[in-house]
């Protein structure tokens, strides 16, 4: 399955200019969450004024006063930090499933979701790491520079194809062994792995990283949408059981599956991780502007969520 | 017990591809459906139990007997199983209930005879059995079929008392044909002959038995019933009022009226006449027991009304006891006669009395719709319609080439309107001048030396020139110059020595005379304008009018208008030969309301269908053998 050519609309765009990423916790080397920064660094924001010293940079000059008073004065700027974000997407063949069609099928919902997030850093100036991966990691790609970068982006999106089977333990350990630098990491995944395999997310965590599990689950996923006689095939392994359904068996079905998420949600609980659990079925703004926001995310205003 | 819609070979045809479609659904909604999932892990790891592995074979017999057998009630419901449908044993029946004019007569009780008549139709499809089909005929001057053949009793009930009599004669030949035909049709006899086959069909005639035109062949029938009603009580009927406009003096009409004596015994009536109700006065009409008699008198008016004949006699049936008719504008040629002297006039004019001549000495005074007539001496102007009485040489519609002196008209022009009965050679005007003869220009009359009178028709512009003074003191005395005055208004204006007449009478077939008619100057219409179509044989004009309205007839040199408001009642009466049936036939073992099965097939199929739905249906068959998940699910919690 391929991914959909057109992910957001250009109205979509425009509303999720007013989002911004947000973290919660401090990293290493970086001025720590959402406070903002009281020292001079690289950036867009004029600080202060100081005497030249050797060796200071020649381009932070003021040239205009020197003009006037015939002293050199260099001209500092507010530091601002830089958190890389990361944006793991799953791209095995059960992410190919679980929808009434290729417009809410899992994958499709999951590259316009990381169009969006991918999308709002870019406004922020942000640099954005789109990480496919299956079984093991795909090519990614990084994306910074401003919001004109996003329609590259998009078209890497728009190219990404499901195929293979889910598995975390490999992916996740080549992810820390490829992005050593701590930063904010999505996980945009049904989390169905074949043959038991969990997402490691002590692992994430104790490497530094901010880690947020987006659930995505079609409307099949939960609720069986077909009744009596079946023959269920596996999309990953290809595996046949044949079963009879009906609407106790059905709920049962449900039952089990929330069982699921919740343990699932439970294990994030535990690794200071954030979850979040999206139907398919939700209109994607919705998602964006209303779970995510209260899941706190994103926010919903720059202005009052800023950083220095 | 016989299937009425499906024979049994049809009956199977339908049932076995269905009963086959319906085991094929059967399984197919039993087949597995293939679905693709993203995982298994919430579903039971366990096989599918032993029954699921064989789900092409029946897993439900009962459900499946008990579809089949609703089908197979169904598809009886539909063939409609009759107990006495037998074939040979059901009839087919032909009712001739008789809806002319005569049946609105009172019988003897008052009442009009269609109420006996529809009261032995009922009385006589109470008294066959159900399983005879029969067809509905109103029989009146033109028979036609109301219910085609029918097992359906109701619906012969509702069309029997919807009947309405009619207001013409009962042609009870064609009614007897048209129902030989229907026969048949039904029996599958082609064109032959009826088969002598007893019992298998009846043509049942009920009514007075009042018929018109030709003599009654009911022998085309193998069996023919007569159900007579009690005898008409009708004394008086006014069967034709009209009124002929006198073409020598306008506003006097000729009028006659025809009335018959029904009764049986001779008798006076007293006619009232009305115009514009207003009363005229009346007359005596003494008319012979079943007799007609005719009354003539004259009338005189200039202004149009609705003349009525009114029988002073009250009988059981009013319908024909009143007659009116319309009595149209008196209609006149208007002519304008321009510089020439009332007396100079005088013999020309007297010729027609449907002319109204004026003198004007202005040409402002002119008339569009008039007749202009220049006379001689003026300088003549253009018109529509015009005559030139010896136009000058120039500054004239018509120009003339020369003048001659005392040379005789030897020639004319036999076959134009103009010189109709004009055979005059000794019409010598002492002075005539020879006109110019243009293309399109017809020559009326010539001398040796050029034509003296012409006609000239350009688009709806008509002129006729005559190269003398008609009314000049040479000419005006001869005996040909008012016929050819005449002759020249009546070509103007086409309408101008027509006969006119008003006629009331009964629908039907209508014969007017037209002798002198080509087929081209023959229009029949109806009053809502539509053409009727008619024949012309032998001088006489015939068409058919089977309803009431009125109706406009224009021949060669006649307009008639029909107001067909008459009823036609016959005084034949029909005598039945003596294999004829009378009465009402012995009441049916099997007669009444037949028993129809097919409801109860119907609701005992539904009924089947309900209950495997409740017992087999999908809900209750994967309620009582569906899996449970529980331990699925509570491996997955403890992960």
């Amino acid at each position: 399955m391929r991914a959909p050519a057109q992910l957001l609309s250009k109205e979509t765009l425009e509303r999720l200019e007013r989002l911004t990423i947000r973290w919660r916790q401090s990293f290493q080397g970086r001025i720590g969450g959402d406070i903002v920064s009281r020292y001079a660094g690289v950036g867009h924001e004029f600080l202060d004024h100081r005497h030249f010293q050797q060796g200071d940079d020649m381009r932070a000059v003021n040239w205009r006063a020197y003009m006037r008073l015939e002293r050199l004065f260099l001209k500092l700027f507010r530091s601002e930090p830089r958190i890389p974000v990361r944006i793991l997407i799953d791209t095995s063949e059960s992410m190919a499933c679980g929808g009434e069609g290729p417009a809410t099928a899992k994958f499709s919902y999951a590259c316009r979701l990381a169009a969006a997030l991918c999308y709002v850093g870019l406004v922020r100036l942000e640099t954005i790491v789109l990480q496919p991966f299956s079984d093991t990691l795909a090519e990614s790609f990084r994306a910074h520079g401003g919001r004109l970068r996003y329609a590259q982006a998009a078209k890497y999106l728009s190219g990404l194809e499901t195929g293979g089977g889910t598995a975390f333990q490999r992916p996740v350990r080549d992810y820390l062994m490829k992005y050593r630098v701590p930063g904010l990491t999505f996980v945009l995944s049904d989390f169905l792995a074949h043959g038991g395999d969990e997402l490691p997310m002590d692992h994430l965590a104790d490497e530094g990283h901010e880690v947020h599990l987006l659930h995505l689950a079609g409307p099949a996923d939960r609720e069986p949408p077909w009744r009596g006689e079946l023959e269920l095939r596996e999309a990953e392994s290809d595996a046949v059981i044949r079963i009879t359904l009906d609407d106790d068996s059905a709920g049962e079905y449900r039952d089990a599956y929330d069982q699921f998420c919740a343990s699932l949600e439970r294990r994030a609980a535990r690794s200071r991780a954030k979850y979040l659990h999206l139907s398919t079925a939700l209109p994607l703004e919705q998602a964006l502007f209303r779970q995510l926001a209260e899941a706190r995310i994103n926010a919903g205003r720059a202005m009052e969520f800023g950083r220095a | 017990m016989g299937l009425l819609n499906l024979a049994l070979g049809q009956l199977l045809g339908v049932f076995l591809p269905l009963a086959g479609l319906l085991v094929a659904l059967y399984f197919y909604d039993r087949s597995r459906r293939r679905v693709l999932v993203s995982t298994l892990r919430f579903w039971p790891k366990r096989p599918a139990p032993a029954v699921r592995q064989r789900h092409k074979r029946i897993q439900h017999p009962l459900s499946l007997l008990l579809q089949l057998v609703a089908l197979s009630l169904l598809l009886l419901a539909i063939a409609d199983p009759r107990p006495d449908v037998a074939g040979a044993a059901a009839r087919q029946r032909v009712v001739l209930l008789d809806t002319s004019a005569a049946a609105a007569l009172a019988g003897g009780s008052g009442s009009p005879l269609i109420a006996e008549a529809k009261a032995l139709a009922l009385a006589y499809l109470d008294s066959i059995p159900s399983a005879d089909r029969v067809l509905l005929i109103e029989a009146d001057g033109a028979p036609s079929v109301q219910v085609p053949f029918t097992l359906d009793r109701q619906r012969l009930r509702e069309a029997i008392l919807s009947a309405e009599p009619g207001w013409t004669a009962l042609d009870l030949g064609a009614a007897f044909e048209l129902a030989a035909g229907t026969l048949r049709l039904a029996l599958d006899a082609g064109g032959e002959r009826l088969p002598d086959r007893s019992g298998t069909s009846e043509v049942v005639y009920i009514g007075p038995g009042r018929f018109s035109g030709q003599p009654v062949r009911s022998g085309n029938s193998p069996q023919v019933r007569y159900l007579e009603t009690s005898a008409p009580s009708d004394s008086l009927g006014l069967l034709a009022f009209r009124a002929i406009a006198d073409t020598a003096e306008p506003g006097k009409w000729d009028v006659a009226l025809v009335a018959r004596n029904y009764g049986g015994d001779d008798s006076r009536f007293r006619v009232d006449f009305f115009f514009d109700e207003e009363l005229l006065g009346h007359r005596e009409l003494a008319v012979s027991a079943g007799q007609d008699s005719e009354l003539r008198f004259t009338l005189r008016t200039k202004r149009p009304g609705r003349l009525v004949a009114r029988s002073a006699e009250v009988d059981a049936f009013e319908g024909n006891n009143e007659a009116a008719i319309e009595i149209p504008r008196l209609r006149r040629t208007r002519l304008q006669v321009i510089g020439g002297s009332e007396q100079a006039f005088e013999p020309l004019l007297a010729s027609g009395a449907h002319v109204d001549p004026s003198f004007v000495d202005s040409r402002d005074e002119l008339a569009d719709d008039a007749i202009h007539v220049w006379a001689s001496g003026g300088e003549p102007g253009d018109s529509r319609r015009a005559i030139y009485l010896a136009p000058p040489g120039t500054a004239s519609p018509i120009a003339a080439a020369g003048s001659v002196r005392d040379l005789p008209i030897d020639e004319w022009s036999a076959s134009h309107p103009l010189a109709r009965g004009v055979r005059d050679r000794d019409l010598m005007p002492r002075r005539a001048r020879v006109f110019e003869v243009r293309d399109g220009d017809e020559i009326i009359a010539a001398t040796s030396r050029g034509p003296v009178v012409l006609a000239r028709t350009s688009g709806d512009r008509k002129l006729v020139a005559f190269g003398f003074d008609l009314a000049g003191e040479s000419v005006r005395g001869q005996l040909a110059a008012p016929l050819l005055f005449a002759n020249a208004v009546s070509w103007l204006d086409s309408g101008a020595f027509r006969s006119e007449s008003v006629e009331a009478r009964a629908p039907g077939a209508v014969e007017i005379a037209a002798p002198n008619s080509a087929r081209k100057q023959i229009s029949v219409r109806a009053g809502s304008g539509a053409s009727v179509p008619w024949v012309l044989t032998e001088g006489s004009l015939r068409f058919y009018a089977g309803r009431r309205g009125t109706y406009r007839v224009t021949t060669a040199d006649r307009d008639v208008t029909l107001f067909l408001s008459q009823p036609q009642i016959s005084t034949l009466s029909w005598n039945p030969p003596e294999d004829v049936a009378r009465g009402l036939p012995a009441p049916s073992a099997s007669g009444g309301e037949p028993w129809l099965p097919w409801p109860w097939l119907a609701s005992l199929a539904a009924a089947i269908l309900l209950y495997d739905w409740i017992r087999f249906g999908r809900g209750r068959r994967l309620a009582s053998e569906g899996f449970s998940l529980s331990d699925v699910g509570a491996g997955e919690a403890s992960r």
